[in-house]
């Protein structure tokens, strides 16, 4: 009886640290992910809208803020 | 982007001064700035704030501290999109619907890696943040990251040694039990 009491808080001792171990890793993935949404550093993909907008800024469209928005 | 190394000033105004020639701090000439007037010479970054109004939070504190950004980045030219040209910008754009409102800034002296080049830089979407606090702090990571690299040969890299910094001390914090702490109070 003792034996098998033993193995079994064995086994949930193993579990309760697996399960800390796995919401670790989902908090620290969670986190980065969330950092890398907030902070997207630009590449090829976004192109397109960075050049529609330098587009936006040569033409006039919008222009330098000086207290008012423009468009 | 908030991580401070060892050697950063911890305070922006310790950066200001500099040791003159006998070894004794001499601080540079500070002229007051206000709201800017003209377009802005050498500019580093074209700042581009599109805002559809989507998220009141994020807006309401944007545009609370709009002037102060300006001002802060006097040397670079900053856009701030209306609402109409906003929407109009964002239709052609979907996936960014609902990541608004979004601060992007360009590097007009980009440090090319690839044969391919393309406009470097970094956008924020503000829009993901929940509370006026969690955009506010947002503000201010930007504007501090903004200032202490002007002069950084690659704005890129720097973004991202940031957020590498970031997501370890996000683990450093879950470890060390403050977000238990958070929760039971």
């Amino acid at each position: 009886m003792d034996r098998w009491f033993s193995s079994a808080t064995e086994v949930i001792t193993a579990a309760a640290a697996a399960a800390v171990l796995v919401y670790l890793g989902y908090e620290i993935n969670r986190r980065q992910k969330k950092l890398r949404d907030l902070f997207y550093v630009l590449g090829p993909d976004s192109a397109v809208m960075a050049e529609h907008l330098e587009e936006l800024a040569r033409r006039g469209v919008i222009r330098p803020y000086q207290g008012t928005v423009t468009g | 982007m908030t991580s401070e190394s060892a050697t950063t000033p911890q305070s922006p105004f310790e950066s200001l001064s500099r040791t003159g020639g006998d070894g004794a701090e001499v601080a540079p000439a500070i002229a007051p700035t206000s709201a800017r007037k003209g377009a802005a010479r050498d500019a580093r970054f074209h700042i581009f704030v599109i805002d559809s109004g989507w998220n009141c939070a994020a807006s309401k504190v944007l545009r609370e501290h709009i002037n102060v950004i300006s001002d802060l980045h006097i040397d670079d030219e900053l856009y701030v999109l209306d609402r109409a040209t906003s929407i109009a910008l964002l239709r052609h754009y979907p996936l960014q619907v609902g990541r608004d409102p979004i601060i992007a800034v360009h590097d007009l002296r980009p440090h090319h890696r690839h044969r391919v080049k393309h406009t470097h830089g970094f956008r924020m979407h503000l829009g993901i943040l929940d509370s006026e606090d969690q955009v506010l702090a947002a503000l201010r990571m930007f504007a501090r990251f903004l200032i202490r690299h002007r002069n950084a040969a690659d704005i890129d890299e720097l973004v991202r040694q940031d957020l590498h910094r970031q997501g370890l001390a996000g683990a450093i914090e879950i470890l060390g039990g403050h977000e238990h702490q958070k929760m039971i109070e």
